[in-house]
């Protein structure tokens, strides 16, 4: 009991992660991992004990936000946002050259189901499979899901100023 | 076959990046990265965007988990609403309350005490971890050099008699330690690295309850590894980025020294590890 107790505890970041990607409200968020979690507790029979608890969970909230319109956001995430409130962004990563703020204002606009799989996958490290299993859609859907909402990005970011990258001799 | 560079489209690249491809897979796309310019390009804009990404999910990582999420957690049904309690309780508790309370005292207690050394031992210490350990400037307040005072120090603010263990058996040296708060209390906390400048805390704080004393217990937060235990009423949490049994090595050091100065009859389950996945 305690020993799940502990496992569950240590998956509440990852799983109020996922649930920001899904409801981009933090409000709504807490919500949905508050809900995931006790539905987790309830259906705890069905986890097989030693198999992956994180995916488990992953696959309760993601039924959990689909089939509920409660979590959709209240207090959305729209402010930009602010390079000033988070001066340890500036200072621990000087290689990242994009503006996080482009990616968060890029990343708000595209259609929640590739949000869903780049959180899953460039955030959480999932595969491509266990995703599939996620959210219930085939390892190719997940594959197209990904590479759209990427390339969007992508195009966001990238598209103007591509000539200092550009050193052909 | 066509030539290399042909076959690699983005969805191979960004495969790569996700770390999906098979081996074969795998040389080919590096191969294209080294030796076309339009394939490394995508490369680094993909992998810009991976760690932007993984940049913004992570920036409200920090600072504590609301209680509400512990309590969910733990198995603890949220709060129904007062009125509805209250008139349960009256109609029940008279008779049924007397004798379950009785069973789930100890239970209850048990989850208190776990979600107490949650709150005040181990979130804080893993937190006083990821902010001094990369510091490179002041990681510590007082260094080695000054051993005997920062341990001397310590222990007179913490009113306990402390000691910093030496786990140069494991290829951590002491480098000094700090002063700090804790939720409700100061705690000390002792930081060692090895020689491949890999830092490792050990956080001590006073007035912790655990009926399971002595008893290892794992966990994590993010790539930080966590081993923690309760003796008497101290408390003790070992973090750093480093694999489990290495952790588990350096806490049975710690252990076994800090044992040496305490009661040696205070030593039930040392072996026992709640290994959590």
């Amino acid at each position: 009991m305690e020993h799940i107790q502990h496992q569950m505890i240590s998956e509440i970041p990852a799983l109020r992660r996922y649930a920001r990607a899904l409801t981009r409200d933090i409000d709504a968020a807490d919500d949905l991992v508050q809900d995931c979690l006790e539905r987790a507790w309830k259906r705890q029979g069905l986890w097989a004990s030693g198999s992956n608890l994180r995916a488990w969970l992953f696959t309760i909230m993601h039924n959990l936000y689909i089939n509920g319109v409660r979590y959709r956001a209240r207090r959305p995430i729209t402010e930009p946002y602010n390079i000033e409130d988070h001066p340890d962004g500036l200072n621990h990563t000087p290689d990242i050259d994009i503006q996080l703020a482009e990616l968060e204002n890029a990343l708000q606009h595209l259609p929640i189901e590739q949000r869903e799989v780049l959180a899953l996958v460039a955030v959480e490290g999932q595969s491509y499979k266990q995703v599939s299993k996620i959210i219930d859609v085939p390892v190719g859907t997940v594959m197209s899901r990904l590479h759209r909402g990427r390339e969007e990005l992508r195009k966001q970011l990238f598209s103007e100023p591509p000539v200092k990258l550009r050193r052909i001799k | 076959m066509t030539k290399d560079t042909q076959i690699i489209s983005d969805e191979d690249i960004q495969a790569y990046i996700d770390n999906q491809l098979d081996g074969t897979r795998v040389s080919e796309v590096e191969k294209a990265i080294s030796n076309d310019e339009t394939v490394l390009q995508r490369y680094h804009q993909y992998l810009k965007i991976n760690e932007g990404l993984f940049e913004l999910a992570h920036q409200d990582d920090k600072g504590n988990l609301p209680e509400n999420l512990l309590r969910a957690a733990m198995g603890y049904r949220r709060r129904k609403n007062h009125y509805g309690r209250v008139a349960s309780l009256l109609l029940l508790g008279g008779i049924v309350g007397f004798i379950s309370g009785i069973f789930t005292h100890s239970t209850q207690l048990q989850q208190q005490q776990l979600a107490d050394v949650y709150t005040h031992l181990v979130q804080p210490a893993s937190f006083a971890h990821t902010v001094f350990a990369p510091e490179v400037k002041h990681p510590v307040e007082v260094s080695v050099e000054q051993e005997a005072h920062l341990v001397a120090w310590l222990s007179k603010r913490l009113k306990s008699d402390l000691k910093a263990p030496h786990l140069g058996a494991a290829g951590y040296a002491l480098i000094g330690g700090r002063l700090l708060p804790s939720t409700n209390r100061m705690a000390a906390q002792f930081m060692y690295e090895n020689k491949h400048n890999n830092r490792i805390t050990l956080y001590i704080r006073g007035g912790i309850e655990d009926n399971q004393q002595s008893a290892f217990k794992y966990s994590t937060s993010g790539a930080l590894q966590i081993l923690y235990w309760v003796d008497g009423s101290k408390g003790y949490v070992l973090s750093g980025e480093l694999d489990k049994s290495t952790l588990l090595q350096l806490g049975e050091l710690v252990y076994q020294q800090l044992e040496n100065t305490t009661a040696a009859k205070n030593i039930p389950g040392n072996s026992k590890v709640i290994n959590q996945l």
